[in-house]
């Protein structure tokens, strides 16, 4: 089993777009896959229910009030919790393989996130390389002063970034309907799915 | 529904000179019903070769009958799973793969991500052959001829595929031994899909590292002794085409790894083995040590023994002489290795090796004294194993620091012998204590080594420089005084890594994982 924790102390980052999408990328591609909503909002398994029964299977856990039994499938993706307690980086990066951390183009996202990402970095199994954390930038709008920005923040921290994302209006609508962009068929999701492959490809190194 | 069960592929393929290669297959004109097409194939991965990685090869076919799909799942040396399916063009179409088989074996792969990475386009003729013995056996040979092209590279393809069709897999050994006593004579281990990834990137062939052997103490030695062939023989395999490559030198070291772990194999085992076998093979594997040993040594002494001492001395034309002399004399051994590779004793050699190891011949070979030895559990052999083993090291090295060269020689070929068996049985035991244990070891090995190099440099330079040659001599001087003088100051070092390992609490004595 392959586990991704989608993590970022500072909430509203595009925690639960990233795990939904990628959860439901996981389980297109045919591997049996879990979510488990560790947020207290349980924004997820608000997803996960609104989820037709058309879609590729995606188990729900929740774990709101702590981490549950790691479940039988190959993948596992976790919404992390929005506040971290003391202690609660080495909690959450304890039965992860990837760290995926979501993060925004404002000057305000970036301590937070640079934070974060020191503390991750700073644990034994990442600076071994057993396992992986990568950065997401979420909500690009193309060649804007911020995403500049963000390039150049990306740059700093010493850690990959996993992926770009694009800031569409889509996502609102995917959201409602319990889908993910590897749901859908077609030429026009083609390019939001594109966003998406470097970050399930940079999961799927870990595999 | 598009996709049907996944089919076993047991496959080898041989090759040979263009007519030597077409007489071959003419041999079974008469054989069976024959066919020719022209088959065009794309295959396909993702940008970071994922597929590859896992050991799988996705590909669309244009055959005569139209489009097929398939995706190739490495399974061992000669075995591969295969699914396929008809597709409407040479696009990939995943979704006529069984998704959830697929994605256990090879994770996450999305439509999205695949682009053609390179095209095979080849000439087929085909021929059904069946063995004589009524054993209904029935094999497919395929002649292929034509080219691989990644963007403006190209590399030709002249090979018989080997395939068998129905009956057991000796079927698949005798047709292939019959196609090199007509001339086919030299194994290509790597897949034409390994060979266009390689192409793409420009790579030469890889070679093949030991991996660790899953061992379970309880389990029958005869058992145990099959999972160590496999491996062994994996690595014998992975390492033929880079041998006769030869542009990475890992790949004939690598070689020889695997073939003197198959001689220590057969030397721990030999108590469950009938003599003539091991002696069989021992005198095979020990021609091949000899055809790889001059190539080896060329390709230590000058990507390794060299350039410490022109690094010391940049600018020495005497040195540089030498070195051009070593870099002519290896390529002539290369030379000579890629006739033995391709030599009909070699590939019978690989072969017979595969056949034994695939039947679990040793099983067949057995009288009952043998058949209740192979039953016992795998933890008693070792221990037994590996006490004689240190126990023999332990006895040669009595005294150590006083040992003139010759008995310090005995000591170092018995360290060898503990060394294999213990990377053999180690899985048997708890991690930590088997990789302190062999840590000593290693350690200690490497200093043996260190004080080697002077020894094989001198030979090698016996060999490489004419008497005549005033400034190739002087050359030879400069090396055999530099590593004179590092073995007069290793002496201390060794000796002290002898008591570190004489100290070392061995792992498998009241240890066994539970």
């Amino acid at each position: 089993m392959l586990t991704v924790v989608v993590a970022n102390t500072k909430g509203g980052c595009g925690k639960t777009t990233t795990a939904t999408q990628l959860a439901s990328a996981f389980a297109r591609a045919g591997l049996t896959t879990a979510l488990a909503d560790a947020d207290r909002q349980r924004s997820s398994l608000g997803w996960l229910e609104r989820r037709p029964s058309t879609a590729a299977g995606i188990r729900g856990l929740d774990w709101s009030k702590g981490p549950g039994k790691a479940p039988a499938v190959e993948r596992l993706v976790v919404d992390g919790p929005a506040a971290l307690k003391r202690g609660g980086i080495e909690e959450l990066a304890e039965g992860a393989d990837v760290v995926v951390v979501p993060l925004l183009p404002s000057a305000f996202d970036e301590a937070a996130t640079a934070a974060l990402v020191a503390k991750l970095a700073a644990l034994k199994p990442v600076r071994k390389g057993k396992k992986a954390v990568g950065l997401l930038a979420n909500r690009l709008k193309p060649r804007s002063r911020a995403a500049q920005r963000l390039d150049a923040f990306c740059a700093e921290l010493d850690h990959p970034l996993a992926g770009r994302v694009a800031d569409r209006a889509a996502y609102a609508d995917l959201a409602l309907d319990g889908l993910g962009v590897f749901d859908l068929d077609g030429a026009k999701a083609r390019s939001w799915r594109a966003d998406w492959l470097s970050v399930v490809a940079f999961c799927e190194a870990r595999a | 529904m598009p996709h049907g069960e996944p089919h076993l592929e047991f496959e080898l393929k041989l090759t040979a000179a263009p007519t030597a290669l077409h007489d071959a297959f003419t041999r079974f004109d008469g054989a069976g019903e024959g066919a020719t097409d022209r088959l065009t194939a794309v295959y396909y991965d993702t940008a970071d070769r994922r597929l590859a990685r896992r050991d799988a090869a996705l590909r669309v076919r244009r055959e005569a009958s139209g489009f097929t799909q398939t995706l190739k799942i490495a399974a061992g040396p000669l075995e591969r799973l295969e699914h396929e399916a008809a597709v409407p063009g040479l696009a990939p179409d995943l979704d006529r793969l069984p998704r959830e088989a697929v994605a256990q074996r090879v994770g996450a792969v999305l439509a999205d991500e695949l682009a053609a990475i390179f095209v095979t386009d080849v000439e087929r003729r085909t021929r059904v052959v069946e063995t004589g013995d009524g054993g209904g056996g029935r094999v497919e040979l395929a002649l292929d001829e034509g080219e691989i092209r990644a963007g403006d590279r190209t590399e030709p393809v002249a090979e018989i595929e080997v395939e068998l069709e129905a009956g057991p897999p000796a079927a698949l050994f005798e047709i292939a031994e019959a196609l090199v006593a007509a001339g086919a004579t030299r194994l290509l281990a790597r897949s034409k899909a390994a060979r266009g990834y390689e192409l793409a990137a420009g790579a030469a062939p890889g070679w093949a590292k030991a991996e660790k052997t899953r061992l379970d103490r309880d389990e029958a030695v005869g058992d145990a002794l099959g999972h160590i062939l496999d491996g062994v023989f994996r690595q014998i395999w992975g390492n033929l085409d880079a041998a006769f490559d030869g542009r990475d030198p890992e790949g004939v070291h690598q070689l020889r790894v695997a073939v003197r772990r198959l001689r220590s194999a057969l030397t721990l085992f030999k108590p469950v083995l009938a003599a003539d076998r091991v002696a069989a093979l021992t005198d095979e594997a020990r021609w091949v040590m000899a055809e790889l040993g001059p190539v080896r040594d060329r390709d230590v002494f000058v990507t390794e023994t060299l350039p410490p001492v022109t690094a010391a001395r940049p600018n020495d034309a005497a040195l540089a002489a030498l070195r051009a002399t070593a870099e002519d004399a290896r390529e002539q051994a290369y030379v000579g290795l890629r006739r033995a590779i391709a030599s009909a004793r070699w590939t019978r050699f690989v072969l017979g090796l595969a056949r034994w190891i695939q039947a679990r011949g040793w099983y067949d070979d057995a009288d009952t004294a043998t058949q209740l030895a192979l039953a016992e559990p795998l933890g008693r052999f070792a221990e037994r194993l590996l006490d004689k083993r240190a126990k023999a090291v332990k006895k040669r090295g009595r005294h150590f620091a006083e040992l003139d060269a010759e008995h310090r020689h005995e000591v170092r070929k018995s360290l060898k012998k503990l060394r294999y068996a213990a990377e053999f049985m180690r899985e048997v035991y708890p991690d930590k204590a088997a990789k302190r244990y062999l840590k000593r070891l290693s350690t200690l090995q490497d200093a043996f080594g260190h004080m080697n190099d002077a020894a094989t440099a001198e030979t090698l330079l016996a060999e490489l420089v004419e008497p005549d040659d005033p400034r190739l001599a002087e050359a030879r001087g400069l090396v055999l005084g530099w590593y004179g003088h590092a073995a007069a100051r290793g002496d201390a070092e060794l000796v002290a890594d002898w008591e570190d390992f004489v100290a070392a609490e061995p792992f498998w004595r009241g240890h066994a994982k539970c």
